[in-house]
């Protein structure tokens, strides 16, 4: 059931850019709203998602973002919110070439690279603030 | 960029899948030396 859950979210995201509601999953799988709210708890205490604080809603299914964002991945003219700067690096991973962008936040302005048969242009570095082992210690900040 | 690109592509596969399970902390320590992410910063312990 919680497997089925996950994978809903991922096609969804992968297919409409956004998050599915919990209605959508429950219609979409047969299950009823309870049943769903409690795989949705469970994967959010595995590390499978991020729900919203006091909520259902899927805040993130890495490296999907439920929510706007700095960082975007677009494939084919279909446009995904990441959750930072690796997430819409590895959206591209998953769907194929195409752009990435991040936003700077000291001067508003975007920066985009292109993925093209598996290769990043322009060159760039990616920088890890937070160490691997508390990536999950406060999720939204990492 | 290239390596996380190949990163994001060796953390994210699978996740579509219904059967898809979280690798264990051994298997997400070698993902991360096989792309030369190594040292206190990418170590769990």
């Amino acid at each position: 059931m919680n497997g089925q859950v996950r994978a809903h979210i991922y096609k969804h995201f992968r297919d409409q850019a956004a998050a599915p509601s919990t209605g959508d999953i429950a219609s979409s799988l047969g299950r009823s709203h309870e049943e769903v709210t409690v795989a949705l708890d469970e994967l959010a205490a595995s590390h499978a998602i991020v729900l919203r604080p006091g909520t259902h809603d899927i805040w993130m299914a890495h490296p999907f973002s439920g929510i706007p964002t700095d960082y975007t991945a677009t494939v084919g003219g279909n446009t995904w919110y990441a959750n930072c700067g690796w997430d819409s690096i590895a959206i591209l991973a998953l769907l194929g070439d195409g752009t990435f962008a991040s936003k700077d936040p000291l001067t508003d302005t975007t920066n985009e690279w292109t993925v093209n048969d598996g290769v990043v242009t322009p060159a760039g570095v990616v920088h890890f603030l937070v160490p691997a082992r508390q990536f999950w210690d406060d999720i939204g900040y990492t | 960029m290239q390596t996380v690109l190949q990163l994001g592509h060796d953390w994210y596969s699978g996740r579509f899948d219904p059967a898809w399970e979280r690798p264990g902390a051994d298997d997400i320590v070698s993902m991360f030396a096989a792309l030369g992410l190594t040292g206190p910063f990418w170590s769990l312990s």
